[in-house]
């Protein structure tokens, strides 16, 4: 290679051309240990015509619960690490790990489950995976989902954090897609999709809006405590942790306690990318931390006891 | 003559004058990002062309003489070539 041509070539992707190229990558990892996946969000879901256009920041993966580790092992193989390992208390089960590659612009987050479907998660993924299709991303055919299960997905995403600002009116825009885009069988199979997954209760506002009064009705089998909490809790700090306190026993209270106050050092430094340096820097940052954390815990928890009383009131 | 192509494992990205491509069979390696000449030339390449014809739709593309740019041509053909980005049919 010449200089002049030399110069012309580098390994410095922008997010544009690194997002479909990282399809790629965990497609081929996926298929050469045959491990089934399907690609959610991101550009798919623009190409669907659910999402208007929008420059995704990371790739996200669901992976056949089975297979998990497989696919980590793989991804692990090619130099890929999860970024910073969680350890903080969720309100609901932690669904995906996120990987980082020192020479990639981006993250992929490597999903087992999916928040808001209720049912286990390898009976979610099966009865996801009967909806498969496949879509060209980067040149080469990926498996995702069709339109209808990708709506459910979608809006699950909205419904987690829809007291976030933004949020309604995504999830609006959702609705008014949905109703010019499904027909009645491709509503009905919506309808099949959600009771299989357990997402009746958590899916409710949207079968609402489509039209489904008899499925919106239904019951759902799981608790939809937890997601009330998360659906109704963006930016609550301690959430998480007054929700895991309630789920402990008294015996366990002073260790989780001590971690809920200290956590690791890598997720506060992740929180808190500006906190300075050494020890110093690390305690005036836990410090704040628990400033924040204490000052929400009233609210985090009136947001569980309503969202228990709501529950029990079958509601 | 032998005619270049596209490796049929890679995945692919491209905008105008710039072309991201990364090797499904070599996905310890990092992708490769051409710009400007480097993507003129991975562009002329259509499984059709061979050595001279890539260098004279790029000479055409640029309004240089092919002469000037053959051997810069050539030589980055077989570059990509060696990493398994294009072969020889």
């Amino acid at each position: 290679m010449t200089a002049a041509t030399a110069g012309r070539t580098s390994h410095a992707l922008n997010l544009a051309e690194a997002i479909p190229l990282l399809h790629g990558l965990v497609d081929e990892v996926a298929r050469a240990l045959g491990v089934r996946v399907l690609f959610i969000k991101g550009p798919i879901l623009t190409a669907q015509g659910l999402r208007s256009t929008h420059q995704s920041v990371d790739v996200d993966v669901l992976v056949d619960p089975e297979r998990l580790s497989d696919l980590q092992q793989g991804l692990e193989r090619l130099g890929w690490a999860v970024r910073v390992p969680s350890t903080s208390a969720q309100v609901l089960p932690l669904h995906s790990a996120t990987y980082a590659h020192p020479v990639w612009p981006c993250e992929v987050d490597v999903h087992d489950r999916f928040p808001g479907f209720l049912a286990e998660p390898q009976a979610t993924f099966e009865a996801l995976w009967a909806h498969r299709t496949s879509a060209t991303v980067a040149g080469r055919e990926v498996p995702c989902l069709e339109p209808v299960a990708h709506f459910a997905i979608a809006c699950l995403h909205v419904l987690r954090d829809l007291g976030s600002p933004g949020k309604r009116d995504e999830l609006d825009r959702l609705v008014e897609v949905a109703k010019a885009m499904f027909d009645t069988d491709q509503r009905s199979r919506l309808g099949v999709l959600t009771a299989r997954t357990d997402s009746l209760g958590t899916l409710r506002p949207v079968l609402e809006a489509l039209g489904l009064p008899n499925l919106a009705s239904t019951t759902t089998v799981g608790d939809l405590t937890d997601w009330r909490v998360r659906a109704s809790s963006p930016g609550v700090r301690s959430v998480g942790w007054v929700a895991q306190l309630g789920r402990t026993p008294l015996r366990r209270w002073p260790a989780t306690l001590v971690h809920a106050l200290l956590l690791t050092e890598a997720e506060i430094r992740d929180a808190q990318p500006h906190a300075a340096r050494g020890r110093w820097g690390l305690l005036r940052a836990r410090l704040r931390r628990l400033g924040l954390g204490l000052r929400d815990v009233p609210r985090a928890c009136m947001i569980i006891r309503r969202a228990r009383r709501e529950s029990v009131a079958g509601r | 003559m032998a005619r270049w192509r596209h490796a049929d494992d890679v995945a692919l990205v491209s905008d105008v004058d710039r072309v991201a491509v990364l090797n499904l069979s070599r996905l310890d390696e990092p992708p490769v990002v051409l710009t400007g000449t480097a993507a003129a030339i991975w562009d002329a390449v259509d499984g059709a062309r061979d050595d001279e014809a890539v260098a004279s739709s790029v000479a055409d593309l640029y309004g240089v003489p092919v002469d000037e740019i053959r051997h810069e041509v050539l030589t980055f053909l077989q570059h990509l070539a060696s990493c398994r980005l294009l072969s020889r049919t």
